[in-house]
């Protein structure tokens, strides 16, 4: 068949962005990242985020005591490889683990020392969590009570995002979520003072439980700094959470006060389970102990019907019938967000792709690409033995649709013309042109469009030079 | 309670399902229950309304006990549980009463294939699974396919599959409990309801035709008399002998039932298998299997019906009545079953013909005859295959099967001609034992049995007989057929059926067809007046198998031009379709495609159901054209042109070539104009290429293109025709831009000037020219719609094309006198030449010369 | 030289060719400036891209 455009699975593996907490890091102080490194657990945990070549290089001379030159390690490297050396190694200069330097490559002092200590043990900062004693009155959860409890918190949020406006009233989470979720633009408070989720709280239900979980974290971060905490402190919690034992109990007396403060809200994320809010140990949950593993942070659900959140679950067909081997609520909700749902089986929900589905996606400010990449993502095996996944006409479909909608642009602005002179009309435009504000513009028609926020210049100017002339 | 329900399935539904509804706020649901009861009790003589409220309240029930069943894995805390249930209420409203997450899985639903809606009787079906090919072979029995794409199928459960069910043999408690084994939820109540109120009455009343005369059968009097208390019925009974018509006393014929036996389809592996057959049974039947379940439900080999070895009962009903009995029982639920125990037919004489050795049957062709020959005798009913899949053989097997006279009725006097060449090919029929009845030759066969091939149209068609054609007709009406053989059925409509079917007396009655889509209504007609459908094939399955053609199906975006697309949009009249069809663009692309395919070495046909539209283009891309107004001479010259000569590659075909044309060679198929949207003119033209010669190259695809303008009712019509394709598992690639098009060298209407014009010469046609099919009038003998009609008809209007472009001329000065000098029909050029020829028809075209020698000589004299 | 407020839509030729269509019943052009750009009153915008809405609405088929 002539001309058909290849379009490759959208979701590509190759361009693999770095993970949204070292894009935090980045902008943060050498100051501040170096007090971080003090600790072993967010070296490890920090070392666990970053690419399979930064983790290589930072290996490759974390036990060297002095510095190497950096002629001997780019000899190691292929022609094809020296694009990727070259970002990891300003990612890394960027994090300060390995300083900028023109001749020679070596860790950050402190960060070797801490992640030496994380890999070999030893030491006593109890940076990777001091175990409770046992308490004999609160034996502590199994694990299959804390990751309930732990889906039951994080599900409530999402739930009651993806509820917002359509009239039901799902549980609501605590305010502090309420308020992080605002914050975050990802929810707003339209009148009468509802919440209701944003185009970006649509996009962001379409995105996979880790990243989810992060996006609300950085927020959290964010809102950290502002109320003036010590965001090393913070950060550094989050990550020696990450390294924790999961169905392990530890002890809340070597948190710092700051630390102390915050397992109010891990509790309400689900991170963290206390059996009171004035317990001395806690309990990571899943989501804090997977938070820079690749392992899912969620348990799988409920039934045995293969519906899970780690496994591939729909089925999409050429005729655009979707089917998806799930029965948790949460799942079906979101795909309902651009589904056409039809029946449900105790296991399997039924629906179709639609014009008017997609459209209301869309509408909602989703778009095809992150349907797709939704679809692709959650695509059950037996798709896997297609090749591309989906069928290549639903997904052009879905994306034709997009474009329909972007048929019609508008911009509002002023029409120039009838210019007295060729000149005339060229020295304005001349003019208009170096403030960038033209939008269209036609020399034998003598005129030009040009946005609304030109317009006081270009009529300021036009005065001056009617007056110049005058 | 009867009437309506046979003809409308869906309606059908609301009365059970209305009962079962539920909703997930269960507790409310109970309530109200309680609320029914505390108000009936205080006033029982309103005891009749309590069935409804205790028909809810046992669903409520069931349903109360189904949720506490439900196991809780793992998860001690039950705050999971209670948080899940919330949540379940926050997505429930979104299937209204769709929601069947309250059935209760089996523990193994895993290795068990399918779910069963309680609602309406939908069946989805894991086609991954690894039983999925016998879970299909049962459904296709007993319920409607839906959609059959990759993954996962559906079907539909209507009073029509059910009766087709009994029909070919399957019982109400085997329909059941297979059902229960192949779905992952136990058979809703609703459903088991639903399927033994319509099983119920079926199979149990025969129509039999003994000695000529015709005969309501069964086993069971009191079913007699049930039917005899209807009115319809009453009046069309035939008393043989003068008794008293009091029902009481009506004295039933009686005989004993005709006994099973030992039946072989020839052309089937079956022959051998049936020696060893005897000796491996016994110690099969120690183990049932599931896998041997379905083999003996769904019944490819030996799945004879329970007769009672019981006396039937019988009464005579008048010929003429015969199609009014048929709907009557329809309607009351007992449709007649028409059985033809023709092995023990011994007034009929037999026809001695077989296939030859040589001709092997392909395994759906072979399960399709075993639903029609499953219990020793010849059911009748429909078989759908898709075009290209062979239902020609399926009809000759079936003749050779049953050995008695038949008639075979086709559209057109071609297809007539097609079909005798097919019997001679894979059967040992003698010449004396074959004849040909049209409007050109009017033959019987010698001896007591033969076959007789004729075209609807000259058996239903009652005036303006010749002589000869009444006295054919009367040899066809005066004697008994053991078999009738209805090609293309979907086309034929119900009053010519009706006529047929009353005429001809007819054991057996078999419908072939390759599209019976819902849109035509002709489901129900086809029902009662054949029989139900006994088989229908898996496109996809028969595409991946090597049966029929892959395809790779595409819908060509092309934009309107400017000046054709403010023309449209001003335009009210049938000739916006004129301007859709004529944009440049199209042309273009069109254009663009012919040259891609040609030059890849492909066949091409150009589809356009518009006139005018197909001689412009033909002519302005210089290839060779068929419409009505094409002479016959002339079209059979093209068709062979087409087929042997490596220097025509495309034809442009009007609607003329949407059935009956056999053009294997062909291998691409693009169309620029057609029927509005029907799905069913969508599937008949991509069955003109799935019987593509070359299908079983290694990697081989044809091509089927739809071109669409843009912005115009073509996107709405172009994707509604092709729903019918996609639930067959078809794709439609969206090509929004064909890439090196503008490079085309003589690429046509380039400049902006060349469109205007031809938007000119558009609005300068008449509006008439906008209709579609005009060309198409049925001729003597000829359905109307077939290409291979003898005598197409010349539309009288025809003319005006050569106007049009003439007045164009004038119109628009000399510089364009070159416009109409390239655009000189290819066709005229061709006639001049001597176009190679088929066999098949070189002894026609001596018959036709002979004729016409004739009618000259006796003119002359 | 004169400054007319107004909205720049840029659009692709059938669309193009529906407002103009439009426009004849009820004016809102202010300038055709080529086949892909037309400035039309501010005020109308909302109202235009309903109509236009509906109009390309007519050609899709939606299933049920």
């Amino acid at each position: 068949m002539p001309s058909v455009e290849h379009n490759p699975d959208s979701v590509t593996q190759s361009e693999w962005s770095p993970h949204i907490l070292l894009t935090f890091l980045q902008s943060q102080s050498q100051n501040a990242l170096t007090r971080l490194y003090q600790r072993p657990s967010s070296c490890l945990s920090i070392f666990r985020l970053l690419r399979p070549l930064e983790r290589q290089l930072i290996m490759n001379i974390l036990w060297l005591e002095s510095a190497t030159p950096l002629s001997t390690m780019s000899a190691w490297v292929t022609q094809e490889g020296k694009k990727p050396y070259s970002d990891s190694l300003s990612t890394l200069a960027r994090l300060h683990i390995i300083p900028n330097s023109t001749t020679k490559l070596a860790l950050n002092a402190t960060f070797r020392a801490s992640l030496r200590q994380a890999i070999t043990g030893g030491g006593t900062t109890g940076s990777f969590g001091v175990p409770a004693e046992p308490d004999p009155q609160h034996s502590p959860p199994d694990i299959a009570t804390l990751d309930a409890y732990a889906l039951e918190r994080w599900e409530t949020i999402l739930h009651y995002m993806v509820s917002s406006g359509t009239g039901q009233h799902p549980t609501k989470p605590s305010q502090e979520v309420l308020f992080l979720l605002q914050r975050s633009g990802l929810m707003t408070r339209v009148h009468g003072g509802v919440l209701q989720i944003t185009s970006s709280g649509f996009q962001f239900l379409l995105h996979d439980p880790h990243a989810q979980l992060w996006e609300l974290l950085l927020q959290f971060l964010h809102m950290a700094e502002e109320r003036q905490m010590d965001l090393v402190e913070v950060l550094s919690f989050l990550l020696m959470l990450s390294t924790m034992e999961l169905g392990r109990e530890y002890s809340t007396e070597n948190l710092s006060p700051t630390q102390s403060a915050m397992l109010a809200d891990l509790r309400n994320y689900g991170l963290v389970w206390q059996h009171s809010t004035s317990a001395r140990q806690f309990c990571p949950s899943r989501l804090a102990t997977t938070l820079t593993s690749s392992s899912p942070p969620l348990p799988t659900s409920r039934s045995t019907g293969g519906g899970s959140h780690d496994q591939g679950f729909i089925v999409l067909e050429t005729n655009y019938r979707l089917y998806a081997y799930t029965d948790n609520p949460l799942q079906i909700a979101v795909l309902n967000l651009f589904v056409n749902l039809k029946s449900r089986f105790p296991n399997l929900v039924v629906g179709a792709i639609t014009r008017e589905s997609v459209k209301k996606a869309l509408a909602n400010g989703i778009t095809a690409d992150q349907i797709i990449s939704y679809l692709t993502t959650h695509a059950h095996p037996q798709m896997r033995k297609n090749k591309p996944l989906l069928p290549v006409t639903v997904q052009d479909q879905i994306r034709l649709w997009e474009l329909e909608k972007n048929r019609l642009k508008s911009q509002e602005g002023y029409l120039y013309t009838a210019f007295a002179s060729q000149a005339d009309y060229e020295y304005v435009l001349n003019y208009a042109k170096q403030l960038d504000v033209v939008l269209w513009d036609n020399p034998t028609k003598r005129c030009f469009f040009g946005s609304l926020d030109g317009h006081a210049n270009i009529r300021g100017f036009i005065e001056r030079r009617s007056a110049g002339i005058a | 309670m009867p009437s309506k329900r046979a003809a409308e399935d869906s309606a059908d539904w609301a009365s059970s399902s209305k009962r079962s509804r539920r909703t997930r706020d269960d507790d409310d649901y109970v309530n109200v229950d309680v609320d029914d009861d505390l108000h009936d009790a205080p006033s029982p003589p309103d005891s009749s309304l309590i069935p409804r409220g205790a028909t809810i309240k046992f669903s409520a029930l069931t349903r109360k006990l189904a949720e506490t069943q439900i196991p809780k894995d793992g998860v001690e805390d039950g705050d999971l549980d209670v948080h899940h249930r919330q949540q379940d209420k926050l997505v429930s409203h979104m299937f209204q009463d769709q929601d069947f997450s309250w059935l209760h899985l089996k523990p193994d639903h895993a290795s068990r294939p399918l779910w069963i809606s309680p609602e309406d009787g939908h069946i989805i079906l894991e086609a991954f699974s690894p039983i999925a090919e016998q879970a299909q072979d049962f459904l296709v029995a007993i319920s409607e396919p839906v959609s059959r794409p990759a993954f996962i199928h559906e079907y539909k459960l209507t009073s029509y599959s059910l009766y087709a069910a009994v029909s070919v043999g399957l019982q109400t408690e085997d329909i059941i409990e297979v059902l229960n084994r192949l779905s992952k939820v136990p058979v809703p109540e609703s459903i088991v309801r639903f399927i033994r109120e319509r099983t119920l009455s079926y199979g149990k009343v025969k129509l039999v035709l003994k000695h000529n005369k015709y005969y309501v059968e069964s086993s069971h009097p009191e079913t007699l008399q049930v039917l005899l208390k209807d009115k319809v019925i009453r009046e069309a009974r035939v008393h043989s002998q003068p008794t008293d018509n009091s029902i009481k006393a009506a004295t039933f014929t009686t005989s004993k039932a005709p006994v099973k036996g030992n039946l072989v389809i020839p052309g089937t592996k079956e022959t051998d298998k049936k020696k060893d057959d005897a000796a491996g049974k016994g110690s099969a039947n120690a183990s049932a299997t599931d896998a041997e379940l379905f083999t003996s439900v769904v019944g490819v080999e030996g799945d004879e019906v329970d007769e009672d070895d019981d006396n039937v009962h019988a009464f005579e009903i008048d010929d003429g009545k015969i199609d009014d009995v048929k709907k009557r029982c329809n309607e009351l639920e007992y449709p007649m079953l028409e059985e033809y125990d023709f092995r023990n037919d011994t007034i009929n004489a037999n026809l001695d013909i077989d296939l030859k050795p040589s001709t092997v049957i392909r395994p759906y062709q072979e399960t399709s005859l075993s639903k029609m020959f499953g219990n020793g005798r010849a059911r009748s009913g429909i078989i759908v295959l898709p075009c290209g899949a062979g239902k020609t053989l399926v009809g000759i097997t079936a003749a050779c099967t049953i050995k008695k006279s038949c008639l075979v009725l086709c559209t057109s006097s071609v297809s007539v001609m097609q079909w005798k060449q097919q019997f001679q090919q894979w059967s040992n029929v003698t010449d004396r034992q074959i004849a040909v009845f049209t409007a050109d030759q009017k033959e019987k066969f010698a001896g007591d049995s033969g076959i007789v091939i004729s075209t609807y149209s000259m058996v239903a068609n009652t005036h303006n007989r010749s002589h000869e054609s009444k006295k054919m007709m009367e040899f066809l009406t005066s004697r008994e057929w053991g078999f009738i053989l209805l090609d293309e059925v979907h086309v034929v409509p119900a009053a010519m059926f009706r006529r047929v079917v009353t005429t001809i007396k007819a054991h057996s009655k078999l419908g072939l067809t390759a599209t019976l889509v819902r849109e035509d209504d002709k489901i129900a007609d086809l029902n009662y007046m054949i029989g139900p459908k006994l088989y229908e094939a898996n496109w996809m399955d028969l595409a991946a198998k090597g049966h029929i053609a892959n395809v790779q199906c595409a819908e060509v975006w092309c934009p309107m031009t400017p000046e054709f697309y403010r023309e449209y949009l001003r335009e009210q009249s049938r000739k916006r379709m004129l301007l859709y069809c004529m944009n440049p663009r199209k042309f273009q692309a069109c254009q663009f495609l012919i040259k891609y395919h040609e030059d890849r070495g492909d066949k091409i046909i150009v589809f356009s159901d518009n006139v005018f539209a197909l001689e412009a283009y033909a002519k302005k891309l210089g290839k060779l054209y068929i419409h009505g107004g094409t002479g016959q001479v002339e079209r059979m010259r093209i068709l062979q042109w087409f087929q042997h000569s490596p220097d025509v590659n495309t034809i442009f075909l009007s609607k003329v070539g949407d059935t009956s044309i056999d053009l294997p060679e062909a291998t691409c198929l693009i169309q620029i104009s057609s029927h509005f949207g029907s799905r069913r003119q969508e599937a008949q033209r991509l069955g003109r290429i799935l019987r593509a010669k070359r299908r079983n190259d290694e990697g081989f695809n044809a091509f089927f293109y739809s071109l669409v303008s843009n912005d115009t009712q073509e996107m709405f019509y172009s994707t509604k025709r092709q729903q019918f394709l996609i639930d067959q598992g078809y794709a439609f690639k969206v090509i929004t831009h064909l890439d090196g098009l503008e490079n085309l060298p003589d690429l046509v209407y380039k400049s902006r000037d060349e469109q205007i014009e031809l938007l000119s010469s558009v609005l300068l046609a008449n509006e008439s020219e906008a209709d579609l099919g005009t060309d198409v009038r049925a001729g003597e003998g000829d359905l109307a719609g077939t290409i291979t009609s003898k005598d197409f008809g010349m539309p009288s209007k025809f003319p005006a094309v050569q106007r049009t472009s003439g007045s164009l001329t004038a119109l628009s000065g000399a510089q364009h006198m070159s416009y109409v000098e390239q655009n000189k029909s290819a066709n005229k050029k061709l006639a001049r030449e001597q176009a190679p020829r088929h066999k098949l028809f070189a002894k026609r075209d001596k018959d036709v010369a002979t004729a016409r020698k004739e009618a000259k000589a006796a003119a002359r004299s | 030289m004169k400054a007319i407020k107004g909205v720049l839509l840029t659009c692709d030729s059938a669309v193009k060719q529906i407002l103009l269509t439009m426009n004849e019943k009820e004016s809102f052009i202010i300038e055709d400036l080529d086949d892909y750009h037309v400035v039309i009153k501010a005020d109308e915008e909302w109202r235009v891209r309903r109509e236009l809405e509906a109009e390309l609405e007519k050609n899709t088929y939606s299933l049920e």
